[in-house]
């Protein structure tokens, strides 16, 4: 019996190998460099994150009774010839068009740029691929004769618009007869491909020929760059927050809440320094205006009383009105000087530095917080009032004056009009922008207070679209590409392919599932944290406390075929790059510190050493680090569980 | 600078221009249709590259304004030929 065991143990594996797949998988890796083919016997493989997958069903390869014919589509041969060469023009076709909107577009909105022009040598691309698709098709069942000359292409391209209507005739044409021969007992194929991701549901991607999918567009990946998605940095910076969170743990539990809230003062005292600005530069420019303003007045009052009615009349109603307009002119002036003089204290009490007053009772931070956030909505609210109500008032009064001016015509001082532009100009468009900034400013600092903000933006998320595009059955299977980097691709993705081979009644007969898995090999730039602990120059700055890194580091990932002694960094995968660290040079009770420099990883970023100098110091800046990746263990843990 | 396609004067001229003023529609970045007449036709560049041609229909001349192709009647009147015309001598 144990030898039976033992014989069926050796064998299920070979037996589990000895049918090939009906998909076979080949990665075809950036640059059109030679493809490599997934093993044909292995149901997951790995691929390049900026490869094609190439994949080619074969219905010869499905287990079939023995009293099967052995090849049900031999016959459909040209069919599935004339479906790829379809397929082809129908992709050229859409690329085509949506191209031709942009083109339309951009060059109605009278733009001339580099970017148009590559627009259009894309589009002649595109439309030469189209034309030569559609002269393949054509050549499928007139071989040999002058297809370009022929009434069936002239149809295809009778209008731009018709090629459209002319590929989904053909196109109905192939699937009645696919259908046909699907009654008459043939296989079909149902193929789909799905991006698995960690923590996500899967996504539907789209396979040419084989479903009705939109296309995802191309995800702009470069192995070497500073430019990093969203996504990553992202990541990174939850990583480093997280990073933070501990070293915080380590220091003060409530550190990382006040790091949160830093966050937003920062952006909300980025916006109150915008307006402060713009307010100074306002004041700057107007604080003279209303000598202008004034004298306008008085020229107007001297005219009047020289001059006879009705004359008489109207230059006194003008000083009025222009007298009514210096009066609000100056106390917009006044308003503005006043803004000025109250958001100047304004970013001082949004400065993160001024929470670490409460670094060493972490009970008060939050009260502290709050508290700096409460003073300060106080005064941004005033000030937006003032502002608000001066650039209200300014242009009713402002049009009085100039209709004014209008109907004494030439009787007008010469520097009437001029007074008037540059209260609109400098005064009334000026107020603008920093009740802009300001008005977001008081959101920011609103929801600071509201606890409920964020769980009511969570709940107010979008609704799925469950038009669902459906994945079609297919009488003549051919083969389809997939780029990856059309999936979203990020490292550690998961694709999917999964084929369903039915017979004539619609019946599943077989069904199989391979997966590839989605990697970034070979040199690559990325986002890394760690868990650094700096050891400064002067060792009585810091010495050995924890800190939080972010890195900028390129890094090789190799193939799996390069796990031998050969390849000595298949283990040890090096980095090198660039650190961002937190630094608390002098103690924990002073202000947060970064410090810039060199990096070294080794082991997939586990273990990291740098050497770098810090930013807010002049003298001994020095500093060294060694450290650990340890979100990116927990990650993996967590992943793993 | 613009694929100019020439009409050259003939019965079908008008349906020349109009349906390739439809393929010239879709890049209006890159294309133009130019009938006899209007200012930028060049008529001595024309000349010259239906002076050989049986039945000429219309020039085709890349953005240098080089004769990329010339085509005859029937062939100006096929939507086909003359979006590759455009196409090909976009890329010429």
């Amino acid at each position: 019996m144990k030898r039976l065991l033992l014989i069926l143990f050796v064998a299920m594996p070979a037996l589990g190998q000895g049918r090939p797949y009906i998909l076979s998988v080949e990665e075809i890796p950036q640059g059109n460099a030679n493809a490599i083919l997934c093993p044909q016997t292995s149901a997951d493989c790995s691929a390049d994150i900026l490869s094609t997958l190439q994949i080619t069903p074969n219905l010869a390869n499905v287990p079939r009774p023995a009293t099967a014919t052995a090849s049900l589509n031999a016959d459909e041969a040209s069919d599935g010839q004339r479906r790829a060469h379809l397929n082809e023009a129908l992709g050229e076709l859409n690329q085509s068009l949506d191209l031709s909107r942009q083109i339309i577009e951009r060059h109605g909105a009278g733009e001339q740029s580099e970017a148009l022009e590559a627009m259009s040598d894309q589009f002649a691309r595109l439309r030469i691929a189209l034309n030569d698709a559609v002269v393949k098709y054509l050549a499928v069942d007139r071989p040999g004769e002058d297809i370009q000359r022929g009434e069936e292409y002239r149809a295809a391209f009778r209008t731009p618009s018709a090629t459209g209507q002319w590929l989904a005739e053909q196109i109905r044409t192939l699937d009645q007869r696919a259908a046909a021969r699907a009654a008459a007992g043939g296989l079909q194929l149902r193929l789909a491909a799905a991006r698995v991701r960690a923590n996500a549901p899967p996504e539907p991607l789209h396979l040419p020929g084989y479903d009705t999918y939109e296309p995802l567009s191309v995800t702009p990946i470069q192995r070497i760059t500073f430019n990093v998605s969203s996504e990553e940095r992202a990541r990174n910076a939850a990583d480093v927050q997280a990073t933070a969170a501990i070293v915080s743990l380590v220091r003060t539990n409530f550190k990382a809440l006040a790091d949160a809230y830093k966050k937003q003062l920062a952006d909300a005292r980025a916006r109150v320094d915008a307006a402060l600005g713009a307010v100074r530069q306002s004041v700057a420019r107007n604080g003279d205006l209303n000598v202008p303003v004034a004298m306008l007045a008085k020229d107007l009052n001297d005219l009047a009383a020289g001059a006879s009615e009705p004359l008489k009349s109207q230059l006194t109603k003008t000083a009025a009105d222009t007298t009514t307009l210096a009066a609000t002119v100056q106390t917009t002036i006044s308003a503005l000087t006043a803004a000025q003089t109250s958001l100047a204290s304004v970013p001082s009490k949004l400065d993160s530095s001024s929470m670490n007053v409460a670094a060493g009772r972490p009970d008060l931070v939050l009260d502290n917080v709050l508290g700096i956030a409460a003073g300060a909505q106080t005064t941004v609210t005033s000030t937006i009032a003032a502002l608000r109500s001066a650039h209200d008032v300014l242009p009713p009064q402002l049009a009085a004056v100039e209709s004014d001016l209008r109907a004494l015509g030439a009787n007008a001082p010469a520097v009437g009009s001029l007074v008037v532009a540059r209260v609109r100009a400098d005064l009334i468009e000026a107020i603008v922008a920093p009740i802009r900034d300001l008005d977001a400013t008081k959101l920011i600092l609103g929801a600071l207070g509201n606890r409920n903000a964020a769980s009511s933006a969570k709940t107010a998320g979008p609704v799925a679209d469950v038009s669902a595009p459906q994945v079609t059955t297919v009488a003549n299977p051919m083969p389809t590409r997939l780029e990856i980097a059309r999936t979203d691709p990020r490292d550690n993705d998961t694709i999917d392919l999964a084929a369903q081979v039915l017979d004539g009644a619609n019946g599943v007969v077989y069904e199989e599932h391979r997966s590839v898995r989605v990697r970034f090999y070979g040199w690559h730039s990325g986002l890394s944290s760690g868990l650094v602990f700096v050891r400064a120059q002067e060792t009585a700055q810091e010495n050995l406390k924890p800190e939080a890194a972010a890195i900028w580091r390129i890094v090789r990932t190799p193939r799996p075929w390069e796990d031998n002694w050969r390849h000595w960094y298949f283990r040890a995968r090096p980095a090198v790059g660039m650190h961002l660290t937190t630094l608390h040079f002098g103690g924990d009770n002073d202000a947060v510190q970064f410090g810039l420099g060199v990096s070294a990883h080794l082991f997939d970023d586990f273990f990291q050493l740098g050497y770098g100098w810090n930013l807010g110091s002049t003298t001994r800046r020095g500093y060294g680090y060694f450290g650990l990746g340890v979100m990116k263990i927990l990650r993996d843990a967590l992943a793993g569980r | 600078l613009h694929v100019r396609f020439c009409v050259v004067p003939s019965p079908y001229a008008d349906e020349i221009a109009q349906i390739a003023r439809e393929f010239a529609a879709m890049d209006p970045n890159a294309r133009r249709v130019v009938v006899a007449g209007e200012d930028d036709y060049p008529e001595e560049e024309v000349a010259v590259a239906i002076a050989d041609v049986a039945n000429p229909g219309a020039v085709v001349l890349t953005q240098a304004g080089n004769v990329y192709a010339v085509l005859d009647v029937d062939d100006a009147r096929n939507g086909g030929l003359i979006d590759l015309s455009f196409a090909k001598a976009r890329i010429a």
